[in-house]
């Protein structure tokens, strides 16, 4: 396996360069909201969500959609392959 | 039995398990085979990727700076979050070309990276030497941190220097002789440790102190408004200083020639596969800064000499009656902090003989590198053991400097990977100049302009002198200019 995964078609490392700008902008999005837009939205302690201050609940609300997008991102890159 | 002693047989009992993994790992592997200690053979299993890039992440900071700014700073705190789980995003983008480059010349450290793109014999050697200096300070810490733990955990029973000695001399003997293996099994008994202690504690103290979660929160903004804020009337973080240190650590992440070199130790494919985990690793920091939130208002702030002491303080007042609980907290915390300084250990010794040693001496052979790499290991190892030991002020704020400077690497990576006309002289004089700006901002002035991170107007001045040097010295003979078009194609 291990030479083989190391190599790659030319169709493939398109697919994989529209992987990586679909992580940039991910990428992008996921910092402004811990940035720039959490404090207009979330720099607050109320309401309180499932027991965490809000500040709290943002931060960890954005992971777990950081991780949604990053799993759509690779599922995507290899069903186009 | 005594409290202490079983804590004590407890964390003794933890240490000489990572000992035993790490050198099996290493046993009957190639000894003297560059490869295998630097990269493993390019062929490491997703699992071992997903532990060793958790523990990495989970250091002696925590268990100590991460409770420590919960309880001082509040939601400042959150940065540790935020950063976390976005590091690892810009290798899901540059990892899989690294990879596939570094399968084809060879490369095994963020140096190697430096010296092919760049065909520059000098650029690696300050690469080398930041991030030499860079990780003494990171291990320094490790090292007083984990010792601390121990100190405490016994009742001062086992002294500090004695337990920096032990902690810190089983994870010299086992990345010595079991190179990036060693690290990597070790890691995964680490990483299990430390997040069945984080989530044990995190979920245990607010419900002990304050019945929950929620009460928890509530009463904080009750009594501390502002606390639970950022740049506001009573917050303790202003705006600008929040987000530039969040992009400055996301950017600075992956430059860890720790963490860099990572690319080189497995496929393309699993590369991705290990950064989707890591948002899941970010979130096992939540319980640890729960810790911190749950003292405040039940701990005088005087009753300890700095924040980064609330979690030792919580843990032997709240739960000092159980020995088993004491040690097993100990052993989780050495853990966090063992995982990390494995890797970094192994981190220098290899950046030291691949950037530094090979380039002054470029014949040697493989048996001779390898047995320079190993050696690398004790002599680094020792010489961050006397820092954490007897380090004087002088010295450790050299260190702080090269410590914060990491970043300065972020113009020469990815403008060698998406810019052709990045050159060598553009890439010297930028690193230079930023890693000065920095030092001399966090160090010799100690002030961040307008509140922006010392590392971003580093990083200004870096980019700027890299873009306009490499627009006046263009990678100009033949060497130069293919060494730059294989990067791009790849």
């Amino acid at each position: 396996m291990s030479e083989q995964a190391f190599l790659i078609e030319k169709e493939d490392l398109e697919y994989e360069r529209k992987g990586s700008r679909f992580v940039l902008i991910l990428t992008v999005i996921v910092l402004l909201m811990h940035t720039v837009l959490f404090y207009p939205f979330a720099n607050r302690a109320e309401p309180f969500v499932m027991g965490l201050a809000f500040c709290v609940f943002w931060t960890v609300l954005w992971i777990c959609i950081e991780f949604v997008g990053l799993i759509v991102a690779y599922e995507l890159e290899f069903k186009w392959r | 039995m005594e409290n202490w002693l079983i804590a004590l047989i407890i964390i003794g009992l933890y240490l000489v398990l990572a000992l035993v993994i790490g050198m099996l790992a290493g046993y009957k592997r190639e000894f003297f085979s560059v490869e295998e200690f630097t990269v493993t053979h390019r062929n490491m299993s997703l699992f071992l990727m997903w532990v060793m890039m958790g523990g990495a992440i989970f250091s002696a900071f925590a268990f100590l700076g991460g409770p420590g700014w919960a309880f001082s700073k509040g939601a400042p705190a959150l940065y540790i979050l935020a950063y976390c789980s976005m590091g690892l995003l810009p290798w899901y983008i540059i990892g899989p070309k690294l990879a596939r480059l570094g399968k084809k010349k060879q490369w095994v450290s963020l140096g190697d990276f430096a010296r092919n793109r760049y065909n520059s014999r000098a650029l690696p050697v300050i690469v080398g030497i930041v991030a030499i200096f860079a990780f003494i300070q990171y291990l320094a810490l490790q090292i007083k941190g984990s010792a601390y733990i121990f100190n405490i955990m016994t009742e001062g029973h086992v002294s500090y220097n004695f337990a920096a000695i032990l902690i810190y001399g089983i994870v010299i003997i086992y990345v010595a002789t079991g190179g990036l293996r060693a690290a990597a099994w070790s890691d995964a008994l680490q990483s299990g440790l430390m997040i069945v202690v984080a989530w044990g504690l995190g979920l245990y103290l607010p419900w002990k102190l304050w019945g929950g979660i929620g009460p928890m929160f509530q009463n904080i903004a009750a009594t501390k408004p502002g606390f639970l804020q950022i740049g506001v009337e009573g917050a303790l973080m202003s705006k600008n200083a929040y987000s530039t240190t969040i992009i400055v650590s996301v950017l600075g992440f992956i430059m860890w020639p720790h963490l860099f070199s990572k690319s080189f130790v497995t496929e393309p494919r699993k590369i991705r596969q290990t950064v989707l985990m890591y948002p899941l690793f970010a979130l096992i920091m939540l319980p640890v800064l729960l810790i911190g939130f749950a003292a405040v208002g039940k701990v005088d702030p005087m009753a300890i000499t700095s924040a980064d002491q609330i979690l030792p303080y919580l843990v032997t007042h709240v739960l000092g009656s159980s020995g088993f609980l004491l040690g097993l907290i100990g052993a989780g915390a050495l853990a966090a902090a063992m995982s990390s300084a494995d890797a970094i250990t192994h981190g220098a010794a290899v950046e030291f003989t691949q950037d530094v040693y090979r380039i002054f001496k470029p014949k040697a052979s493989d048996k001779e590198v390898v047995i320079v790499m190993r050696s690398a290991v004790v002599i680094i190892g020792l010489l961050a053991l006397y820092v954490a030991l007897f380090g004087a002020a002088g010295l450790i704020s050299l260190l702080l400097g090269a410590y914060g400077s990491i970043v300065q690497f972020v113009p020469l990576v990815y403008g060698g990977l998406y810019w052709k006309k990045a050159s060598k002289q553009g890439a010297i004089a930028g690193l230079i100049a930023g890693v000065f700006v920095n030092t001399y901002l966090q160090v010799i002035l100690k002030i961040n302009p307008l509140d922006i991170n010392a590392g971003i107007w580093g990083l200004l001045v870096n980019l700027v002198i890299f873009i306009v040097i490499s627009m006046i010295f263009k990678p100009s003979n033949k060497a130069d200019v293919e060494a730059a078009e294989e990067t791009m194609a790849a």
